[in-house]
C-alpha cells in the first residue's frame, strides 16, 4: 500500500473519527460504538507510523496491523455483549473471570499486546531494516551538506 | 520491624539513585546529553526508564483505590501494556530520523526542525508541556510525602526535602542522562515489587474466581463502628464496573493513542542509541507494563475480597487501598509496597522535573527570541533544575489549592502539546506551520477554560474534547493554510523521514 498517498485521507478520516466519538461518547450509551471507532483510528495511525520507505508491506499490515485490530474489536464487543447480558447477576465463570472481563483480558489486554508486539519484534526488518538506516543516513547527510551549503 | 526495614530499603533507594544520578554526571557533557540523553542508550534503558516515567504514583495508588471504589473501570487504563509498542511503532523512527537532520535536545527542537522554527508552535508547546509537568510533578511529590508521613509521622517538609531535594541535585547534576538511569533503576526495583504484589493476591483470595464468589454473596459491610458502608455488586467485575462508560471507553483509548503525545516516551525515541534496537525497547516496555499494570489492578480486586470476606474494614479513603493490602499480607508485602509506591513516585517526579525544567529554561526562552549559548544554557538549566524541584516541594505542601488546579491537568493535557505537532508533523507532509499554530493556541486557550470556565457535556474526560477540537482545529487550518513550497529548509530532508 502507497502510504504516501494514503496518509492524507487516514488522517483526515482519523480526525472525524476524534470528532465522532466526542459527540457520540457524551451520551453513556454509546460507550461500545465509541471503542469500536477507536480501532480504525489506531489502526490508521499505525499503518502510517510503520510505512517502510513510503510504504505499507502487505505483509506487514496481514500480521500483526489486521489480526490487532480484529482482535480489538472483537474483545470491546464481547466485553460489551457479557455485561449487558449479565447486568446485575453472578455469571459462568470462564477460567475464574466474568465473562466480561475474560475478552478484555484475553483479547484487549494480553491479545493486543502479545499480537502487536510478537509482530513487531519478529518482523521488525518490514518496519525498518539495517540497510533502510543506512541509505536514510546517506541520503540526509547528502541532503544535509546542500543545504549548508 | 515492618517499619525500620522499609525505612531502610527506602533510604537505600534514596542513596542508591543519588549515586545512580551523580555517576550519570560523567555522560551528560554536552547539551544534547544533558537535555535529551540524546543517542546514548539501549533497548533495555530507554524501555525501562519509559516504564518509570509512564507508571507514576497515581498508577499504584490511585488506580487499584478506584478499582475498589467502582470495580474493572479505571483498571482499563493499567492494561494498557500495548501503549508502549503502538507508540514505538507509530514514531519511534521518525522522531529519531530528525536527530540525523538537525541535532535534537528537546522537543523544542524537533518542532524546530519540523515547522521551519516556528516561535508561537515552540513556544506554546512548552508552556503546555510545562503546565502539565508540574501537575504531575507536584503530585509525585504530595504521594511520596504522603507515604513517609503516613508511615513515620515524619513533618511533611522533611520527607518532601528528603526525597525530591535529593532528586532536585541529582537531576542537577547529570540531567536526562540521570534521569534515564535512575528511572531504569527505579523501574527494576518496582517490577520486582509488583511480582510480589501479584503473588500475594493469588495467594490470598485463590484468584479472580474467589473474588467475584466473595463480592457476589454480599450486597454491603458495615465498618464495625457503623460509620462506613462499602456495597458490592457482581457488576463490579465485569468488564467496565460501576464507572460511567464513557469514561471507561477514554481510559481505554486515551493512554494508548496518547502514548504518542507524552514526553515521557517521545524524549526516550531519541534517547535510543541505535534505532534498529526500537523494537527491542518495546519489548521490554511491554512486557515489564504487563506486570506492573496487572499489579496495580489485582490489589484493587484483593481489597473487595478481603472486605467481602469480612477480614477487612470498609476503607474510608479508598486511595489507601494498596497500604491496607500490605497491611494485611504482612511485612514482606507491605515493604513491596511502599518501595514499589516511592520508586514510581521518584521515577515520574524525575521525568515530569526534567521536561518542565527544559521547558521553561530552555525552549520558552528560546521561543521568546533569547538565543544563548550551549555553555550559558546549561548553566541556567542547571539552576532551574535545583529551583524548580525544590520550589514544588514548597508549592505542593503550602499552595494546596494551586496543586488542587494543576491537577486538573495531566495525560490528556500533554497529548494536547505533542501529538498535533510532532505526530502529525511526521505523519503529514500537508501539516502546516499555520494551522499548527492556530491549533495549539487552540489547546492552551481551551486547556486553561476547562479549568472552570467550560462544563463539556456528558462523562468523557474534559481532555478528550480539548484534544478532538485541538487535532480538527490544526488539520482544517493546514488545508486552509497550506506552507509555501520550499518554506522550510528541511523540507526534503523531513519527506524522506516521513517516508522511513
Amino acid at each position: 500500500m502507497d502510504m504516501r498517498k494514503l496518509r492524507g485521507p487516514i488522517i483526515i478520516l482519523t480526525t472525524i473519527l476524534w470528532i465522532l466519538t466526542t459527540v457520540l461518547g457524551w451520551n453513556n450509551d454509546n460507550y461500545w460504538i465509541c471503542l469500536i471507532l477507536s480501532v480504525p483510528i489506531m489502526g490508521g495511525y499505525v499503518m502510517i507510523g510503520t510505512s517502510n520507505n513510503g510504504v505499507l508491506n502487505k505483509s506487514f499490515f496481514l500480521y500483526p496491523i489486521l489480526p490487532f485490530m480484529i482482535v480489538w474489536a472483537l474483545s470491546f464487543i464481547g466485553a460489551h455483549y457479557f455485561a449487558v447480558k449479565y447486568a446485575g447477576v453472578v455469571p459462568p465463570l470462564i477460567l475464574g473471570f466474568h465473562p466480561s472481563l475474560f475478552c478484555i483480558v484475553i483479547g484487549y489486554w494480553l491479545g493486543g499486546i502479545y499480537t502487536l508486539l510478537a509482530g513487531f519484534v519478529t518482523k521488525h526488518n518490514q518496519w525498518m531494516s539495517a540497510q533502510d538506516w543506512d541509505n536514510y543516513k546517506k541520503k540526509i547527510q547528502k541532503l544535509n551538506a546542500e543545504t549548508d551549503k | 520491624m515492618g517499619k525500620y526495614a522499609i525505612l531502610a530499603a527506602s533510604l537505600l533507594m534514596i542513596v542508591a539513585s543519588f549515586a545512580i544520578g551523580y555517576w550519570g554526571k560523567k555522560k551528560a557533557d554536552t547539551a544534547q546529553a544533558y537535555f535529551g540523553a540524546t543517542g546514548i542508550f539501549g533497548p533495555f534503558a530507554t524501555g525501562l526508564s519509559t516504564l518509570g516515567g509512564i507508571v507514576s504514583a497515581f498508577a499504584l495508588v490511585g488506580v487499584n483505590g478506584l478499582v475498589y471504589n467502582t470495580g474493572t473501570g479505571m483498571g482499563l487504563w493499567m492494561l494498557t501494556a500495548v501503549s508502549g509498542p503502538f507508540g514505538l511503532m507509530c514514531l519511534a523512527k521518525k522522531v529519531r530520523a530528525v536527530q540525523e537532520i538537525a541535532p535534537l535536545s528537546s522537543l523544542g527542537d524537533v518542532t524546530d526542525v519540523i515547522y521551519n522554527n516556528s516561535r508561537i508552535i515552540k513556544g506554546v508547546m512548552s508552556g503546555i508541556l510545562a503546565l502539565g509537568c508540574l501537575a504531575y510533578l507536584t503530585s509525585q511529590i504530595s504521594a511520596g510525602i504522603n507515604l513517609f508521613t503516613y508511615l513515620l509521622n515524619w513533618p511533611p517538609l522533611l520527607s518532601g526535602l528528603l526525597i525530591f531535594g535529593i532528586l532536585a541535585v541529582y537531576m542537577t547534576f547529570s540531567g536526562e542522562v540521570g534521569g534515564v538511569m535512575t528511572q531504569v533503576f527505579q523501574g527494576v526495583i518496582m517490577v520486582i515489587a509488583c511480582i510480589a504484589l501479584i503473588i500475594s493476591f493469588f495467594v490470598i483470595t485463590g484468584g479472580f474466581g474467589g473474588v467475584i464468589e466473595a463480592v457476589s454473596k454480599v450486597s454491603s459491610v458495615t465498618s464495625s463502628d457503623g460509620s462506613i458502608t462499602k456495597e458490592f455488586t457482581p457488576d463490579m467485575l465485569n468488564a467496565f464496573g460501576t464507572a460511567a462508560k464513557a469514561s471507561c471507553f477514554a481510559w481505554i483509548f486515551i493512554p494508548i493513542v496518547g502514548s504518542i503525545g507524552q514526553p515521557q516516551s517521545v524524549t526516550r525515541m531519541y534517547a535510543i542509541k541505535d534505532p534498529l534496537d526500537i523494537p527491542k525497547t518495546a519489548l521490554w516496555f511491554g512486557v515489564t507494563h504487563v506486570i506492573v499494570g496487572f499489579a496495580s489492578v489485582v490489589i484493587g480486586y484483593g481489597c473487595l475480597y478481603l472486605v467481602a470476606t469480612g477480614r477487612m474494614e470498609p476503607l474510608a479513603a479508598y486511595d489507601s487501598a494498596i497500604f491496607a493490602w500490605g497491611e494485611y499480607a504482612g511485612p514482606f508485602v507491605q515493604l513491596c509496597v511502599y518501595i514499589a509506591v516511592l520508586a514510581a513516585s521518584m521515577s515520574s517526579a524525575s521525568i515530569y522535573l526534567s521536561v518542565s525544567a527544559t521547558a521553561l529554561s530552555r525552549d520558552l526562552p528560546h521561543a521568546l527570541g533569547m538565543n544563548l549559548t550551549d555553555k550559558k544554557q546549561l548553566r541556567i538549566s542547571k539552576i532551574s533544575m535545583l529551583v524548580i524541584g525544590v520550589v514544588a516541594v514548597f508549592f505542593t505542601l503550602y499552595a494546596k489549592e494551586g496543586v488542587a488546579i494543576l491537577g486538573t491537568f495531566g495525560w490528556g493535557t500533554l497529548m494536547t502539546a505533542t501529538m498535533p505537532t510532532v505526530m502529525l508533523g511526521m505523519f503529514w507532509p500537508k501539516a502546516s506551520r499555520r494551522g499548527v499554530e492556530i491549533g495549539e493556541v487552540t489547546a492552551l486557550v481551551l486547556n486553561i477554560l476547562s479549568l472552570s470556565v467550560i462544563k463539556w457535556p456528558g462523562s468523557l474526560p474534559w481532555y478528550y474534547n480539548v484534544f478532538a477540537i485541538t487535532m480538527l482545529v490544526s488539520v482544517a487550518c493546514s488545508l486552509i493554510f497550506p506552507d509555501a513550497k520550499g518554506a522550510n529548509r528541511f523540507e526534503k530532508q523531513l519527506e524522506i523521514a516521513r517516508d522511513l
